[in-house]
Parts: C-alpha cells; structure tokens; sequence
C-alpha cells in the first residue's frame, strides 16, 4: 500500500479550511481564494497521477486531460465576460454544473453496477438528488430573482436563499446517512 | 433502537467527521463582514466543484470501448472544470474589487 494519494488529498483538504477561513477578511480573501485553489490542483493531480499502488498515470488521459483544457477555456472565458451585475446568476449556474458532473457520474456508475448485478439503491438515491439539486441551480440561474421574493409564513418570512439552504443541508446530510448504510 | 445504537458504533469515526466538520464549517463562516459574503459563497461553490474528483475518477476507470461511458465522463469532466476554474476566476473577480478600498 502506498498512501501518496491519501496524503495528497489530505493536504488539497486542509488548503480548502485554510482558504475559505482567509477569505473571511479583507485584506487575505484574495489569497485565500488562490490557497483554495491550490488545494483543488493537488487533488486533482494526485487524482491524475498516483494510486494505490504509487505513481500510476490513471486511464483514458487523454480524454480527461482534453475534457479539463475545453473546461477550463470556456470556464475562464464564461467567468471574465460576464457583467458584475450578474455574478449571482453566474455562480449559481456554475454550482448547478458541479451537480450536473455528479449526476453524469452516478449514471455511468448505475450503468456500470447494473452490468455487475449489484443494487445500487444509495447511489441512485443521490444521483436523484443531485438530479433536483442540478435542475434547482437552473431554475435559480434562470429566474435570478428567486433569491430576493420573502416567503412569509405568519410572522416569520423565509428568504428562499435560506429555504435553499435548509434543503441543501439536509438532503446532503441524508444522502450522507444512506451511503454510510449502503456502501 | 439496539440497531441504531450498533449503526452509530460501527461508523462513529463517520459521525465524529459529520460533527466536526459542523463546527469547522459555523466556525469558517461566523464573523464574516456581510461584504465578503457573496465572495464567500461563490468560493465554497468553488469548492463544491471537487466532484470533478469523482468524475475523473469514473472517467479513468471506464473501458475505452464503451462509447457510452467515456462520452457521459467527458461531459462529467468538462462541466465539473466549468465549475472550478469558472467558480475561482468569478471568486478572484469579486474579490479584484475589495483590493482597492484600503487606500481612500
């Protein structure tokens, strides 16, 4: 056993506390946010390149190195151009893109585990959330105004950002539950 | 309630990191100015990004054969980036503008 990648990852864990803590003042946020940064290229180096067994260069490169260049062009384009006065629309469609990769994985594993006969109940119970979570960042993208209509409730009035955050949380959470369960 | 009690046991190294982390995060976010707010979003979201982990995961681990496979990972790979690289550039993007304020 070799625990490079485990280590690797530890380290892209710690950059993430570390930066998201140092983008909560002012004067550090901008390196936080690259701190961050180095922490996610770690990983997905140590993703690229080591194993269990060490240095082991991870099938289909070529696939997945030209996935990430597309990626990251259209990514830093998309980024740069928008106008600052849509930034919330932005960041909300590029959160639902992240839950639209989980939901692709979890099909290419349905597929994969139908063929070796396992049942995949967890899995395809957080590939239908993720589904929701996808389809609810677009929604939130499209109709940017979502997040500033106040759901009152008697006395209490909700802003739907909250309500989307309760829901995030808790279906996170249970998911987490299930897989626990079922893994 | 047996059940539950031997479920908690067996995975209390899983509900120590679900509990800690709680703290991590409510410690990170508390004591934030209201300014840095929607940077701090959008950094988690970020963050939130290191799905494409997965993704590649899945994608190297697919047989090249299996067209099927290797083009739903593509897509999975290609969007998770999206999300990153998108998600740290707005990030910096925001953050471009606080830079200037210490000096009026």
């Amino acid at each position: 056993m070799n625990y490079l990648q485990e280590i690797a990852y530890l380290i892209g864990s710690v950059g993430f506390i570390i930066g998201l803590k140092m983008m909560g003042t002012a004067d550090s946020a901008r390196k936080g946010n690259l701190v961050a940064a180095f922490g996610m290229a770690v990983a997905v180096l140590a993703t690229l390149f080591l194993d269990k067994t060490g240095f082991h260069v991870i099938g289909n490169l070529g696939y997945i190195l030209a996935a990430i260049a597309l990626g990251t062009i259209i990514g830093t384009l998309m980024a740069k151009r928008v106008q600052m006065t849509a930034m919330p629309e932005m960041v909300s469609l590029f959160n639902g893109m992240g839950g639209l990769a989980a939901a692709l994985i979890s099909i290419i594993e349905w597929t994969h585990l139908q063929h070796t006969g396992e049942i995949a109940g967890s899995r395809s119970l957080c590939s239908n959330y993720r589904r929701i979570d996808y389809w609810y960042s677009f929604v939130y993208w499209k109709y940017g105004r979502l997040g500033e209509i106040e759901w009152e409730i008697g006395r209490f009035s909700f802003p739907c950002a909250t309500i989307h955050q309760c829901f995030s949380i808790g279906a996170h959470f249970c998911c987490g539950l299930f897989c626990i369960q079922w893994r | 309630m047996n059940t539950l009690i031997q479920f908690v046991g067996e995975n209390i190294t899983y509900f120590y990191l679900i509990i800690l982390m709680v703290f991590v995060g409510i410690e990170l976010i508390s004591h934030v100015p209201s300014v840095l707010h929607t940077p701090l979003m959008s950094g988690a979201n970020a963050i939130h990004g290191v799905v494409i982990i997965g993704a590649i995961i899945v994608l190297g681990h697919a047989d090249p054969a299996d067209y099927f496979s290797i083009s739903i990972g593509f897509v999975g790979v290609f969007v998770g980036t999206l999300n990153v690289i998108g998600g740290f550039v707005v990030t910096d993007r925001m953050l471009e503008m606080f830079k200037k304020k210490p000096k009026k």
